[in-house]
This record gives C-alpha cells, structure tokens and sequence, in this order.
C-alpha cells in the first residue's frame, strides 16, 4: 500500500512538473483563423432546425415576450421548438376604476431565496454540463459566466453572419455591454433616465442654468434649487419626489441614484476592487440624510404607496422629477389630451403641467447609464448554437420587435433594432403603444402637428441615445450585502463610516474570493 | 488443513462498503482529479478545454485572501471550540457520573439540541442576537449600550456558544460511558494506597479516557466543520469576517462555478482532517500499548 501511495505521490509530481513547464498554448499568427471562428463559421452554415430551450427567472418581463417570440419563430421555421422555462411566481395585479379612470398597479415582490434557488439550479445544470441553449441576463451575474466560459462569445457570430448588420442596431449600447473584451449578452431594448424640472418654481437664473448643459449630476440640480427652496414662496414642495431609501432594489431612490451616478467609483467588478472606505461612500450616506433632514427629499419609510394614495398625490409639485425616456413620448400625448401616467416605484406621482427637459442625468466621469430589460446569453455548451444565435437574431429583428411590446405594464424599453425604434416611436405619437387604455388610433396616417411630435420625440431620444456609454456591471451578492447595510444606516443603527466599513469588508470578501 | 479461510462476515461489508465507494470516494477522486487542471469550460467533458496545471491550483489557492481568511478563521474556531467542548463535556460527565438517581435524565437533557433542527433554531437565535434582540433588551435595562452580536468581532463568540450549546451533549454521552468502563476497582485500590480525589481523576479516569478523548477530539473538528449551517442560517453567504469559514469559501465557489478552487479547498480539507485524524489515531495507540 506504502508503495502504491509512494508511486502516485511520484506520478503527481510528475504531472506536475509537467504541467508547470509543460507547453503552453500560444497565439497561432499564422493566417488561418481561431479554431472557434472556424467553427463558428461552420455552425453557421448548419440548417435551422432542433430545438432549443430558453431559460428566465422573470416571469413579468421576459415570458410573455419570450413565448410569443418562439410562437413567431416556430412558424416562420417550421420544425424548431423554442421551450421557454421561467420560474418566478407572477406578480399582483391590482386595479382601481373610477370616473372613467382605470389606474393599475403590478406587484412584484423581491424574492432573494427564490433567485438564489435559481442561480444555484443553473450552475447545477452547467456543471452536469446540461442547462438551458439561452439564458436570459434577468438575475444571473453575466460577468461571472462570462469568465467561467459559460457564455458564448456572441461576436464571431455577429462579424461571420452575413445577415446581421450591426448597423441596424444601436451599437453602442451593444458595445457598452463587452465583457473583457467579448459580446456575451445581446439587449433587446434599452432605456435611460432623464431630469425634468417644475418651471413653476424656478426663477429666471435657476432656469437659465437648467437650460445650459445637457447633463446634470443630483448634486449639481440641489445647488441650482437650493436658494429657491429655501425663500420657496409657494410652500413646501420637496426638491425630489423620492425617498432617500427604499428597501427593495426594484425602485427607485436617491441612494439607487447617487450609488448609481458613482457606482465604477465604488466597485471595480472587472478588477476585483472595492473602494468604500475611502470617505467618499460614507458622504454619499450623509449628504442623503442631510438631504432628508433639509425636507429635499420624502423621508425614507417602508410604507407602501397605495393605489388611493398615488391619486392623492397627483398634484404635488417638485423642483425635479427623474424621469423614464417613455415620459419623452407621454409629453406629447398629454398635450394631445390623454391622461397617462406611468410611474416608477418608489417616485411618487405629481403634476406634470409645467415639466421642462433638464437633460440626462449624468454619471461621475461624464458617462451616461442605460439599463435594459431584456438580454439574452448563450450557453458555451449548447448543442443547437444555430438555432440559439438564429432566435437571438429573430428577438432582435425589426419584425419581431415593433410587432411585439417589450414586455407588458411597462412599455418603457426602446428597441434595439433602429427600424423598429423609430416605428414604435409612430407607433406611441399616434396611441398605438397605449391600446389598453383604450385610446387607439386606428389611422396610422400622421397629421402635420404628430409628424413634428414624431421628429421632435425621435431627435431628442436619439440624440440621449447616443449620450448612453456605461452600463454599470450589478451583482446580486454586492448589491444585497448594500442593502443590508444601508438599510440599517437609515434604519439608525450604524453610523455612515461602521455602514461603509462592513460594506468594503464583504465586498472585498467577495471580490477575492 | 486449509490455510486463510474465507470468512463470511466480509460479505455483510460489502454492501456498505459499495455505497461508501459510490457515494464518497469515487466522487472524491473525481474532484481530487478537477482540482490539478484548469478548465475553459464546465464541465470537463470536453478534454480539449481543460489542461493538466499539477499543482498551480493550490499554490493559487494559498495566495488568495478570502481563502486564508476562511482557513485561519476555521483554525481559530477549531481551536477554542474542540478544547472547550471537550473540558465542558468532560466536568459535566464527571458531574453527571456522580449522581446517584436519574442519571439518563440529566444526559437526555444535554442530549436535546443536539436533535433539534437548526433551521428551527435559527429563529430563536436571530431573535436572541439581533441587534433589537431579547439580549439588548436585556442590556438596556441596565443602561449598557446594545452590542451587534451578529456583525463584529464578537460574533465569534456567539457562534462558539452555539456550537457548545448543540454539541455539548454529544460529547457528555461518550465520556459518561467512557467513565463508566473503567473499572471501578482502580478507584478502590487508589484509595487503599492513599490517594485522594483530584489524584485518581488524574491518574485514573484521565488516563483510562485516552482512546475516548481520541473519539471526542476527532468527532469535535468534524463536528466544528458542521457549524457553517448555523452561521450560514444566521448570517447568509457573507457574514462578519471572524466567522467567514472555509465552507463559505466553498459554498460561494459552488455559487460562481469556481470548480478548480472549490475541489482544490475540499482536497485540502480532507487531507488536513486525515492527517488529524491519523495523528491523533497514532497517539491513542502509543499510550494504550
């Protein structure tokens, strides 16, 4: 037994001598191509058949879309299967009508064990080597994937196909998503924040100044405000209609905001670095308080806004209001005379008679966040990578994307398809985006005064567009182990520093783990 | 007259022995093979994107700050848990031995944590330790100003409370009937020659709990590794960093697909507990020779 224990010690060592000196695979710069785009050049020369399966956690945006998507495909290519498995529990929908109102409210609750018995059943599945052709990039930490070699680099597909034209889409929201290097998530649609300000309440110089840059930082807009709010002649009306924190990342806050607008700052995800102790997090913390405690901001509670009290509270009135690029559209149709409105959680709703566009909210360094609601990975061991790329392809074509809302109860998403965004842009001057609220056109002839809407509303969104470069790489872990934290700063249990501190400490844990 | 006969009760092994192959080692040789190569892709199906690095795993391993912290932290743990668990268990065995009524009353009690849930327990810890918990309630009344149990370095403690708390009992059992094996005219003769108490417990029942000291040290370590479930209830994948231990380590590579440094941990870990565990099996057989 001694010997045998003593000859597999030795052959060990052996190996790992071997492996240690052993050769290394080096660059071929011959002018044959990479083993991969060989093979990836292949692939795209197999038929269009088989099936694939398709995998979400998300059951509010992405199934609806993902199972008429495949319904669509099917039929166009006869003999594929697209299998959409999505796992979370449908959210509430509540509905109030009145006076010829309808006001509807969708619920989603967060559900960390549930996304993490996701995650742990896709990394189960890729480990037996099995797991879905597509993932949808709803919860999974792509970047993770991506440096595992889950995902399929995407670009050898996009640079080998003939049919895919990058110029058809908005590249640089595509290009803003490279991981290292490589395309491993394609979005479907994008979308952005902007601010507007209350005219009502700004004085000439106040708005001379909103009018001068086309970017703002929050706390460029409190300075601008500051003085008006203080001598404020018409009552108090808070600077933002936001909490300072809300316990839930599906809303919005000025902590969302602020961490947001200095996120690359704090976490360095690409190399492993966190930075929260440096002073700067913890007077993100402070100025937030203090913002609170100067009446800037609705004080951070964890009631909840009800249907009632989002009626209630349609004619308040704030210096600014963070704004989805769908309010760009909803402008104009309120002049037209429709009444919609479609709130953010965690924004409370106000009048929007005297909004003017301030411009994009800025991120530190001068960059612009877009985030998007829908983006899809492919799994590295899929055995259909035809079929796979052929339906990333189909969810991304003009076809599929102006025929198709992005995802139900928000229509906020722009398209990525450049076709198909300017043919939903038609699509929202004449109603059509808005058929539930039953306010349809049925003419799609554009009178004189939509196709100055149209232009206006497609510059303005464009022209944002193109401002949009970063795209803040989130981690499920990270961003719960912030939460938790800052729950209890604004909870008053820890102090902005001990706050600051725990937070650098796990996410350093984390990062080198 | 025939030589080596085949005897029989091996085969009343085999079926446990097969399920142990199955079920333990052959999964264990498998990610004992993981942890000297490194993959492109998970999982290895595919020879062509993994490659043979010998040792480059666990050298890696060693220079990476997440994973010393969980081993040092372990360390720590093992090392105030396993000592303290043994001369907890041991004074209440020898206690426990000297009452003369209701005995099993008294080790049945000790007996309970160990087999109620963890997960149920949870609650009552969390309601205990938080920060608006029953304890600071309890300093407030005494104007001391509340303690964060379960995020400083104090947590530590907690959790070696709780793991004394669960195993104590466990251990008490195998002492008692430690204790009980020994003969109890070593105790008379002693006493005729003179000696007095603290001396026969030193030179009788200490020496005579050697092979039982063993089987409580190696069962403690093993029992120490179990604690993650407490802590990982309590305090989620990523608690204080005194209590990050090396089956968080693990438990997160499993959770970022790090195959390499989750098999190259867990070969680490059986080997340190086979060394241990032969170490002290060595010793036990020096001192009963």
């Amino acid at each position: 037994m001694k010997r045998f224990l003593s000859l597999m010690y030795a052959v060990l060592i052996a190996g790992s001598i071997v492996g240690c000196s052993g050769e290394t695979v080096k660059p071929d710069n011959s002018t044959t191509p990479p083993a991969d785009v060989k093979s990836a050049e292949d692939l795209l020369n197999n038929e269009i058949e088989g099936e694939i399966t398709v995998s979400c956690y998300d059951t509010v945006f992405y199934r609806d879309f993902l199972e008429t998507a495949a319904k669509s495909f099917e039929q166009k290519y006869l003999g594929t299967t697209i299998h959409v498995d999505s796992v979370s529990q449908m959210p509430d929908v509540k509905s109030n009508e009145s006076e010829g109102e309808k006001r509807i409210a969708i619920e989603a609750e967060e559900d960390a064990q549930g996304e993490s018995d996701y995650i742990s059943k896709i990394n189960t599945a890729l480990m037996s080597g099995g797991g879905a052709d597509l993932f949808a990039m709803d919860i999974l930490p792509f970047y993770k994937y991506a440096e595992n070699g889950q995902l399929e680099d995407l670009q050898k597909y996009m640079d080998l196909d003939t049919e895919f034209n990058m110029d058809n889409y908005r590249k640089n929201i595509i290009e803003a998503l490279k991981y290292n290097g490589g395309q491993y998530i394609f979005p479907l649609d994008y979308s952005f924040n902007y601010y507007e300000y209350d005219e009502s309440l700004f004085d000439e110089a106040g708005i001379n100044k909103l009018q001068a840059s086309e970017s703002f930082s929050n706390e460029q807009l409190v300075e601008i405000a500051a003085g008006l709010f203080d001598t404020d002649p018409a009552g108090p009306h808070e600077m933002f209609g936001m909490k300072g924190y809300i316990n839930t990342s599906l809303g919005t806050s000025m902590f969302n905001e602020l961490f947001l607008e200095n996120y690359s700052g704090f976490i360095d995800i690409q190399n492993r670095k966190a930075s929260f102790t440096d002073g700067t997090f913890s007077q993100l913390l402070d100025i937030i308080k203090d913002w609170e405690d100067k009446g800037y901001l609705l004080p951070s509670d964890s009631a909840e806004v009800s249907l009632d009290d989002f009626t209630a509270s349609t004619d308040n009135q704030y210096y600014y209001k963070l704004k989805d690029n769908i309010e760009l559209l909803l402008r104009y149709l309120r002049k037209e005379g429709w009444e919609l409105s479609l709130p953010t959680a965690g924004i409370t709703p106000s009048t929007d008679n005297n909004d003017v566009i301030a411009g994009m909210q800025a991120v530190a360094n001068g960059s612009a966040r877009f985030s998007y609601s829908q983006a899809y990975g492919m799994n590295a061991n899929s055995k259909n990578k035809r079929l796979a790329w052929e339906f990333i392809k189909f969810m991304a074509s003009q076809e599929i994307q102006e025929t198709l809302q992005l995802y139900p109860g928000s229509l906020t998403g722009l398209p990525i398809n450049n076709e198909a965004r300017l043919s939903k842009a038609k699509d929202g001057i004449i109603g059509e985006l808005f058929i539930q609220s039953g306010k349809s056109s049925a003419n799609k002839e554009l009178t004189e005064a939509q196709q100055e809407a149209l232009d206006e509303y497609v510059k303005t969104v464009e022209s944002f567009s193109d401002m949009l470069n970063t795209y803040p790489i989130m981690d499920t872990t990270i961003d719960s182990v912030i939460n938790s934290e800052v729950k209890q700063f604004f909870d008053g249990k820890k102090s902005s520093e001990d706050t600051a501190k725990a937070i650098q400490s796990k996410a350093e844990l984390y990062l080198n783990e | 007259m025939r030589k080596n006969p085949f005897d029989f009760g091996l085969l009343f092994l085999l079926p446990g022995l097969i399920g142990f192959v199955i079920f333990f080692i052959w999964p264990f040789i498998i990610s004992l093979g993981y942890s000297f190569v490194e993959s492109l892709r998970f999982p290895m199906d595919k020879p062509i994107d993994s490659v043979f690095v010998g040792f480059k795993n666990y050298l890696d391993l060693f220079k990476n700050e997440s994973y010393l912290m969980s081993l040092r932290n372990t360390l720590i743990f093992m090392g105030i848990c396993v000592p303290l668990n043994i001369v907890l268990s041991l004074l209440a065995a020898v206690m426990i031995n000297k009452v003369s009524r209701y005995k099993e009353i008294f080790v049945l009690i000790f007996l309970i944590p160990l087999v109620i849930p963890s997960g149920s327990m949870i609650f009552f810890w969390k309601a205990l330790f938080a920060t608006d918990g029953y304890l600071n309630y309890i300093l407030s009344l005494f104007s001391i100003s509340e303690v964060n149990w379960l995020e400083s370095e104090i947590t530590r403690y907690v959790i070696v409370f709780i793991f004394i708390w669960k195993n104590l009992g466990y251990n008490i059992v195998l002492f008692v009937a430690g204790i009980n094996n020994i003969p109890k005219l070593y105790y008379e003769a002693a006493t005729v020659d003179g000696a007095g108490a603290v001396k026969s417990f030193f030179d009788i029942t200490l020496s005579n709990l050697i092979p039982t000291f063993v089987l409580v040290t190696i069962m403690s370590i093993i029992n120490s590794f179990k604690v993650f479930k407490e802590i990982y209830l309590l305090t989620g994948s990523y608690p204080h960093e005194s209590i990050y231990m090396l089956q968080h380590f693990m438990n997160n590579m499993f959770y970022s697909l790090n195959y390499p440094k989750l098999t190259t941990a867990t070969s680490i870990l059986v080997l340190i507990i086979t060394i241990l565990s032969q170490a002290l099996l060595k010793y036990e057989r020096r001192k009963s020779v």
